[in-house]
């Protein structure tokens, strides 16, 4: 994967904080994943293919996910199925920001949402898998993108 | 009583007119019944006629007209014998044929369910004892002119029989239809009754025709003379019918909303019952209002059986049962007293009309529904619901007609799914005919039917996809099974095929697929040309399989043009999955190519010493495991994280240069370029290290490679090198060739000596960090101690610079000095770039000790700008320092500026920490 290409995923993911927000969320240093995907409570997984293959992985607490939702829905209260709309507005959004960025000789999948830390992921990207941790608020969201 | 021949001619002529309307009513109901029944309609007619004749014969007529027990029943006369008595003979063929139209009645109504068994013995009850009885009562004594029976006797007028006959038929049908009920499916559980519709209404007129005509005989033979009143009863026949007829007509038709065939039919009918009993004694304009009025009495009672849910086949109920009664109430109400010659009062005449009228019903009603009951339980009345089904001609008498016969071929086809069965093709009939063109229709059916079997069983078994497309890419309703096999069940009969495209297609692709499609329905385009631009023949397609994974498969789609009329009606598409074979190609490619790319690393690394390479890629792990840590370590001192990881890439390097392993000390080269660049950025922030993410992958799958082969290479070189040992150790001859590798580089004489050096001494789990610090140590007195040649000279040097490595045991400790004749440390340079770099003010005293520690501060060099793989980054004292910090080592370092540079390490004995003197 080449450096323009892991720009194009960490700005999407950025841009979409502050569409949100008017909040910019923060990249931290990338890294490589060792071993199995880092999952948190809930995790957007969107499969890449056509030109190059592979896929991402969005992943984030239910708290930063409970205060994202708050923001929108301006509201404290926030119910457990929300969250979930929530996530899959995330995912949604930034398959289709990557579909838009990637151009027409790529194919994005239909986004699938995650609940906890399942064993059996279907999605499993080939390493080398970059890791870009996000900072949102007091918050971190994780990024991983494989592209073969 | 007297009688004229001519009185006897008249009775044979009417009691023939009465035979003749057994023809009327065989036509009426067969007409009026489904052609599954009219022949059991037609012959139990016939039947009645024949079984009624004999029953009357030989035991109706003595009850009827032999002289009188008591007002209440004939006797003798039983099988009459005339012995040349014209009056007697002609008298008795005159009365059994109006026993016979009794009988004859009952058939139209239990037509199309009564058993024709059943029907027989109900016919021998009717005429050898209800009628006969009723008909004493009545008619008792006519034969010989007096009046005996018991009614008869009290002024019961009837004249040709609308109770006798008629009610008395009426009565025993109803108590058989209230036994054996209605029809199936006349009478649905839930809905309105249905009507049976009849199978030949024309022949039903002309029956009610011959019907009216025979009437003439009935009514105008009941005078038993041919007498004075027989044309006025004539024309009040006439006229009564025509009434009956029209008032029927006239309330009917609002009420359906059309002149309904039975209002036609049973309205004459009604009417001609109704005149039967007061015909000789009212005027023509009576006639008409009992006519008329007959219509209505029975139209209102064919809905009053319809309400009660009682399935009267023909009406014959309404007609001969209800306009029956009208008929004989109507004697009273309109008959001329003068005529009648009872000598009762109008209301003493009604009486006695009424009370034969219930005593009729009492009768004949009542003995036919005890007597059918017991007889319902020894033998059924009614058919089985099989025989009812398939209908009674062929049910019970086996006899089929052209249109049962073509019936049941489609039965059978409809049941079975048969078709291979034809319809019998009966010449010269309109059944016939069309069953012949039905048989051709089969035909042709069949053979479509076997085509498209056909076409279906290949569409099965083939085991590619294989599918038609319309002009809209829609996809016929038929295609292959593994269509969906190739397709990953994507089709769908009249689903797009564009549309299957557009989601296993990138944009780009798919866009330019849908536009070849549009020219497969282009005219214009010629086959070849359609053929050559297939952007589709053999590609790589995307299936999404819902769970964020695509399904990868390579398809091949092949188009051929169906032209209809010179028009492309359709498109065939075959598809084939190609995927293993295009898998297995790529396969074999890569594995050539991966063969030829791992040749020029052989050639790179064969020279390499297998425990050297092993060391240095385990070294190598280490390194980009630190500096992976590094970057995750989510930390704000992003300078800090560069300088941890720039000692990594520059250890990591400095191995790679010793080893000449060019494809990994280039890429960290450039990856140390970078942090080089990214210590002077202003605004360092997280987003600068994207670049270094990449390189540091890439430089993983570089050494990832090289472990790979260093792998397979290792068991070669082992053989190999048992075969060619020099008994030197390989690193003392490594560290030689790097610094006469990096001297030349420099445009420097280098000899590094290292006989004094023995390897082996050096304990061997220290082994690879000594040799790090030695190849720091090697490539810093290259670059920064060893003058280039013509400096030496003007020095008084020789030109070649000299690198002596040795070592020696002291106290059980290794100690290691390298030794250069170079230019040694200039504590005035030291400072000039401490200054240069702000790790110190100028103001501060130093002392020369001080000094030298800045050498070994990550980043600090005395080097010059130009920077190159061989030093000037300053990571390489560092390095030393920090991997003499993890074995526990000592350094000391002496120098002369201009003469040389010594420096002693102490390898400890047991871990200690490091000291820098």
């Amino acid at each position: 994967m080449t450096e323009q290409e892991l720009r194009i995923f960490i700005d999407v993911v950025i841009d979409y904080f502050v569409l949100l927000s008017d909040e910019s969320a923060r990249m931290g240093v990338p890294y490589i994943q060792e071993g199995k995907s880092q999952l948190l409570d809930f995790t957007g997984v969107i499969g890449i293919s056509g030109a190059r293959k592979g896929g991402i992985f969005v992943t984030a607490s239910s708290s930063m996910l409970k205060e994202l939702a708050s923001l929108i829905l301006e509201s404290d209260d926030v119910a457990p199925d929300e969250i979930l709309d929530m996530v899959g507005e995330l995912t949604n959004t930034i398959a289709g920001n990557v579909r838009r960025e990637f151009g027409s000789s790529f194919m994005i999948s239909v986004p699938i949402i995650v609940e906890g830390r399942p064993q059996d992921l279907r999605l499993q990207i080939k390493p080398p898998v970059f890791v870009v941790p996000i900072n949102w608020r007091s918050y971190q969201a994780f990024l991983s993108v494989g592209l073969e | 009583m007297e009688t004229s021949l001519l009185d006897t001619l008249w009775i044979l002529v009417s009691g023939s007119l009465v035979f003749l309307m057994q023809a009327g009513f065989a036509l009426l109901e067969s007409g009026l019944t489904r052609s599954k029944n009219s022949i059991n309609v037609a012959i139990k007619n016939l039947t009645d006629l024949g079984v009624s004749l004999i029953a009357f014969w030989l035991f109706g007529f003595a009850l009827m007209f032999g002289p009188t027990v008591n007002g209440l029943i004939g006797w003798k006369l039983f099988a009459l014998r005339s012995g040349g008595n014209l009056w007697l003979a002609a008298f008795f063929f005159f009365q059994a044929m109006f026993c016979s139209t009794a009988a004859t009645i009952v058939s139209g109504a239990v037509a199309e369910r009564m058993r024709y068994s059943s029907y027989i013995v109900a016919t021998i009850l009717l005429s050898a004892l209800v009628y006969p009885v009723f008909g004493h009562w009545a008619w008792g004594g006519f034969l010989t002119g007096e009046t005996s029976g018991w009614l008869g006797s009290r002024g019961f007028i009837d004249f040709a029989g609308s109770t006798v006959v008629h009610s008395v038929g009426g009565w025993i049908s109803l108590a058989a239809l209230v036994i054996i009920g209605p029809r199936l499916g006349r009478f649905p559980k839930d809905g309105p009754a249905r009507s049976i519709p009849g199978s030949n209404i024309p022949m039903a007129v002309v029956g009610v025709i011959i019907l009216w005509f025979g009437w003439f005989g009935f009514n105008g033979g009941s005078t038993l003379a041919m007498n004075d009143r027989v044309p006025v009863i004539i024309t009040n026949t006439a006229l009564a019918a025509a009434a009956g007829m029209v008032g029927t007509l006239a309330l009917g038709w609002p009420i359906f909303r059309r002149p309904d065939i039975s209002l036609v039919l049973n309205g004459t009918l009604a009417g001609l019952v109704a005149i039967t009993a007061p015909v000789a004694y009212v005027s023509e304009l009576d006639s008409v209002v009992i006519g008329l009025i007959g219509g209505g009495v029975m139209l209102g009672s064919q809905f009053l059986l319809e309400r009660l849910r009682i399935d009267d086949a023909v009406g014959a109920v309404p007609v001969h049962l209800f306009a029956g009664i009208w008929g004989t109430l109507a004697v009273a109400l309109f008959g001329d007293p003068e005529l009648l010659g009872t000598g009762l009062s109008f209301g003493q005449q009604l009486l006695i009309q009424s009370q034969g009228i219930v005593v009729a019903g009492v009768w004949a009603f009542g003995l036919a529904y005890i007597f059918l009951s017991i007889f319902n339980r020894i033998s059924p009345l009614r058919v089985t619901v099989e025989h009812e089904t398939d209908g009674l001609n062929v049910a019970e008498h086996g006899a089929s007609t052209e249109i049962y016969d073509f019936f049941r071929v489609l039965e059978i086809q409809a049941t079975q799914g048969d078709m291979r069965l034809r319809a019998p093709e009966e010449p010269f009939t309109e059944v016939g005919q069309i069953a012949r063109r039905y048989n051709q229709v089969m035909d042709t059916l069949e053979t479509n039917l076997i085509a498209k079997s056909e076409y279906l069983s290949i569409l099965d078994n083939v085991s590619d996809g294989l599918l038609l497309i319309n002009e809209n890419l829609e996809i016929g309703p038929f295609f292959s099974k593994a269509t969906n096999d190739v397709l990953r069940g994507r089709a769908t009969a009249g689903g797009s095929l564009q549309e299957i495209l557009r989601h296993i297609l990138p944009e780009d692709s798919s866009s330019s697929a849908t536009d070849y499609l549009g020219l497969l329905f282009d005219p214009k385009i010629e086959n070849r040309t359609i053929k050559k631009l297939n952007p589709l023949r053999r590609r790589e397609f995307f299936f999404d399989d819902g769970s964020g994974n695509f399904d990868v498969g390579y398809l091949e789609f092949s188009f051929i043009r169906i032209t209809k009329e010179e028009n492309i009606d359709r498109v065939m598409v075959l598809v084939r999955d190609v995927t293993s074979e295009v898998k297995l190609s790529t396969a074999v490619e890569k594995a050539q190519q991966e063969t030829l790319n791992e040749m020029e690393l052989f050639y790179r690394m064969i020279h390499v010493d297998p425990q050297l390479l092993g060391d240095f890629i385990e070294a190598a792990e280490e390194h980009i495991v630190r500096i992976n840590g590094n970057l995750s370590r989510d930390t704000e001192n992003l300078l800090q994280v560069l300088n941890e990881i720039g000692t990594e890439i520059h250890s990591l390097k400095g191995d790679s240069q010793l080893l000449e392993l060019t494809f990994i000390s280039s890429p960290a080269e450039a990856f140390e370029d970078e942090i080089q660049k990214l210590r002077k950025e202003p605004g360092l922030s997280q987003e600068y290290f994207v670049g270094l993410a990449v390189r540091l992958s890439d430089l993983q799958k570089q050494i990832t490679i090289t472990r790979g082969l260093m792998e397979r290479l290792a068991s070669f070189q082992q053989s190999f090198a048992a075969q060619n040992a020099t008994g030197r150790d390989l690193l003392p001859i490594s560290l030689e060739g790097l610094a006469a590798r990096l001297g030349t580089q420099l445009g420097k004489r280098v000899r590094l000596d290292s006989d004094s050096f023995s390897p082996t001494e050096i304990p061997r789990h220290m082994r690879r960090q000594v040799r790090d610090i030695l190849v720091q140590l090697t490539r810093n007195a290259v670059y920064h101690g060893i003058e280039d040649p013509k400096e030496r000279e003007n020095r008084g040097k020789i030109a070649e610079g000299l690198i002596r490595i040795s070592s020696y045991l002291d106290e059980g400790r290794v100690v290691l000095v390298v030794r250069d004749d170079g230019r040694g440390i200039d504590a005035r340079m030291v400072r000039a770039r401490a200054l240069r770099d702000g790790l110190i003010s100028g103001k501060e005293k130093f002392a020369e000790q001080d000094l030298v520690r800045l050498l070994f501060t990550p980043g600090f060099s005395t080097a010059e700008d130009n920077e190159s793989e061989v030093a000037g980054r300053g990571m390489g004292m560092s390095v030393v320092r920090s991997t003499l910090a993890k074995i526990g080592g000592k350094l000391r370092l002496s120098s002369r500026a201009g003469e040389f540079l010594e420096i002693v390490i102490t390898l400890p004995a047991i871990e200690g920490e490091v000291v820098i003197v």
